[in-house]
């Protein structure tokens, strides 16, 4: 069956045009299910209630006739049987209504039966009543949305307030199934409302583009710098450390690679690629840019709604979607982002900007992603040698520092969706492999209690820094 | 004898939505149905929808993209509160009509805002800035949303 013809689906691909076809022709059959006859107008409804006062008053008349949709209801039933119970209490003071009549009494019994209770319930009271039940119904349903949000942000928050006075936050949390943002919390001014450069974060949209147009990654693909590619003003060098060799995609996403990269974007995929792809992530049009020029820039909303997409799309099977996240899975366990490796499944992708002004780390794990930003406060680049900063920040470092102790928060919190925390995961240090892809003199977190680098030499005399890392029960270390 | 009475200012339906509710009731119920799955939950959703409409009637610019969009709310409100009952009661709370179709069963497994939007693209054939506005996104994720359900829907068939 083919369904070339229907503009609806021109913009389908060809291997699910057919079932989208398929899906339209069920619907226009399902829906002659409803006969299209209308039904009678409901009473219009007023403002929302205000508290009234209800009069019981003598009425002889049976129910009003004609009244349109009035019908039984709690409030008339509640009436009625209270009505009901009063009376027989009147019949039988403090006895059991069960009891006909004390066995001494001689004379016949008749089991009295209360008089028949006509109650007549005005159907606006009925509307009311029906509205408040919709509005409880609604309300708790509210309630426990807002539960999530309200526990996932204060998550956040209590994240960020790790953060040292020279820097400042934001985050945006957003659920992988529904898309929707479940938390979006910052410490400055306008920090998850306005868009900033995302650095090597938009490798994951390069990548996305990338396997899409059915680049592997195993392909291989230069990361020889310097180069000068594209309209780069003048030659790209890798970064500190970053070897330049010609190796897999997958080898050069978890060095960050700036030469493979640009060799990706401008050469084999093309920018303009790249900015559809994001537009598709991010939910609205991105023009197209080279990383390089620094002028893409998202919002933390934005890139944690991007990565939810993607996660959201593996579980449904899209192969581009899951090698991606197959990458960054790695990006995790021994690349940028391996401060982030809290227990299998995590996903990370890390991004600094040139300039040292912006740190980002996207994240996701179980239904929740968030998007951390890490800014300096006082605008000045966060390396080290600049006022207030000994410490370089970069996307693998506090921002990922956060998103672990949010999402180790969010673990905790037992809500649907949230994986369970794994504590056999602990964590030191990067060891000399991994540590090619950090700045020196970054700083590392806290060893685990109970685990002992391999490596103790490399502590420091604080005895917080090492250069080994330690997962409490993985046998390969 | 005993009658409850209340004063209720009374309140009169607007005309535009008279006229409205008795040429769309039942494209507006068909929505809802394919939605929900239950013609006697739809037509409530849909009564639901114009009461409202009528209640905030001042702020209503257009009446039928208002009311389209409050069926679709409802009916996603719907399928949130079946999973609550869902998951606090146990079981579900309501049968839904059993029909021996299988592009329908797995319509059922969308989550409510991909049902939505497969509904409102292939059936009510809105375009996708239509579709965004009810679903209250930008045009491309609604694009992108129509996508991944049909991805979603082509895995639960391969099951």
């Amino acid at each position: 069956m083919t369904f070339d013809s229907d503009p609806r689906f021109d913009d389908i691909d060809n291997d699910l045009r057919d079932l989208a076809g398929e899906m339209t022709a069920m619907l226009e059959r399902r829906a002659a299910d409803v006969d299209g006859a209308p039904r009678r107008l409901p009473a219009p409804l007023g403002d929302p209630p205000t508290p009234q006062v209800i009069s019981l008053q003598d009425h002889d008349e049976p129910q009003a006739a004609g009244r349109p949709n009035s019908r039984p209801f709690l409030a008339a039933a509640a009436v009625a049987l209270i009505g009901a119970m009063g009376i027989v209490a009147l019949l039988f003071p403090g006895g059991d209504t069960s009891v006909i009549a004390p066995a001494s009494t001689p004379e016949p019994q008749v089991t009295p039966v209360p008089p028949t209770v006509e109650v007549d319930v005005a159907p606006a009271v009925e509307d009311q009543i029906e509205r408040l039940q919709a509005d409880e119904d609604r309300l708790e349903e509210l309630v426990e949305e807002h539960l999530i949000d309200s526990l996932v942000n204060q998550a956040a928050q209590s994240a960020l307030d790790t953060l040292p006075p020279s820097l400042v936050g934001a985050i945006a949390t957003v659920n992988n199934r529904t898309g929707e943002l479940v938390s979006s919390i910052a410490t400055f001014p306008e920090g998850v409302d306005v868009a900033r450069p995302v650095g090597s974060t938009q490798h994951l949209y390069t990548l996305t583009a990338a396997f899409e147009d059915g680049i592997q990654a195993h392909d291989w693909v230069s990361g020889v710098g310097p180069c000068t590619i594209g309209d780069a003003q003048e030659p790209l060098e890798n970064f500190v450390r970053s070897t330049g060799a010609v190796d897999l995609v997958i080898n050069q996403t978890l060095r960050a690679s700036r030469c493979a990269f640009a060799r990706l974007e401008h050469v084999l995929v093309g920018a303009p690629k790249i900015a559809a792809t994001m537009s598709e992530l991010v939910g609205r049009d991105v023009a197209p840019s080279t990383f390089w020029t620094h002028e893409t820039r998202l919002t933390p909303q934005e890139q944690a709604r991007a990565l939810a997409t993607l996660v959201d799309a593996a579980a449904n099977g899209d192969a581009a979607a899951e090698s991606v996240l197959a990458v960054y899975q790695n990006n995790v366990q021994m690349g940028t982002a391996n401060r982030a490796r809290i227990g299998p499944g995590v996903v990370g992708v890390t991004g600094t900007d040139e300039d040292f002004m912006f740190a980002w780390f996207v994240g996701s794990r179980g239904d929740f992603t968030s998007a951390v930003l890490i800014v300096s406060a006082n605008g000045e680049p966060m390396n080290p040698g600049q006022d207030g900063f000994d410490i370089s920040v970069t996307g693998g470092s506090l921002p990922a520092e956060v998103w672990r102790a949010l999402h180790d928060q969010i673990a905790d919190l037992g809500i649907a969706g949230a994986e369970p925390a794994d504590d056999r995961v602990g964590w030191a240090a990067v060891n000399d492999r991994e540590s090619i892809l950090l700045d020196p003199g970054e700083a590392v977190g806290m060893i685990s209690p109970g685990c002992v680098p391999s490596h103790p030499a490399g502590l420091d005399e604080d005895g917080d820094r090492v250069t080994d890392r330690c997962y409490q029960s993985d046998p390969d270390r | 004898m005993k009658t409850v009475d209340a004063k209720v200012e009374p309140v009169t339906w607007q005309p535009a939505l008279v006229e409205l509710y008795e040429q769309r009731f039942a494209d507006l119920a068909r929505i809802a149905y394919l939605m929900i799955g239950r013609l006697d939950v739809a037509d409530e959703v849909v009564q639901e929808a114009f009461v409202a409409a009528n209640r905030s009637w001042d702020g209503v610019r257009a009446p039928l993209p208002y009311v389209r969009t409050a069926v679709v709310n409802r009916s996603r409100s719907w399928h949130r509160r079946v999973a609550v009952e869902r998951r606090h009661l146990g079981a579900p709370a309501t049968a839904a009509v059993n029909h021996p179709d299988e592009m329908w069963d797995v319509l059922q497994t969308l989550p409510e805002r991909e049902r939505a939007a497969v509904v409102l693209r292939f059936y009510e054939d809105l375009s996708y800035a239509e579709i965004g506005a009810v679903l209250e996104c930008p045009e491309p994720t609604a694009r992108t949303i129509v996508h991944r359900s049909l991805l979603r829907l082509r895995k639960e068939i391969a099951r």
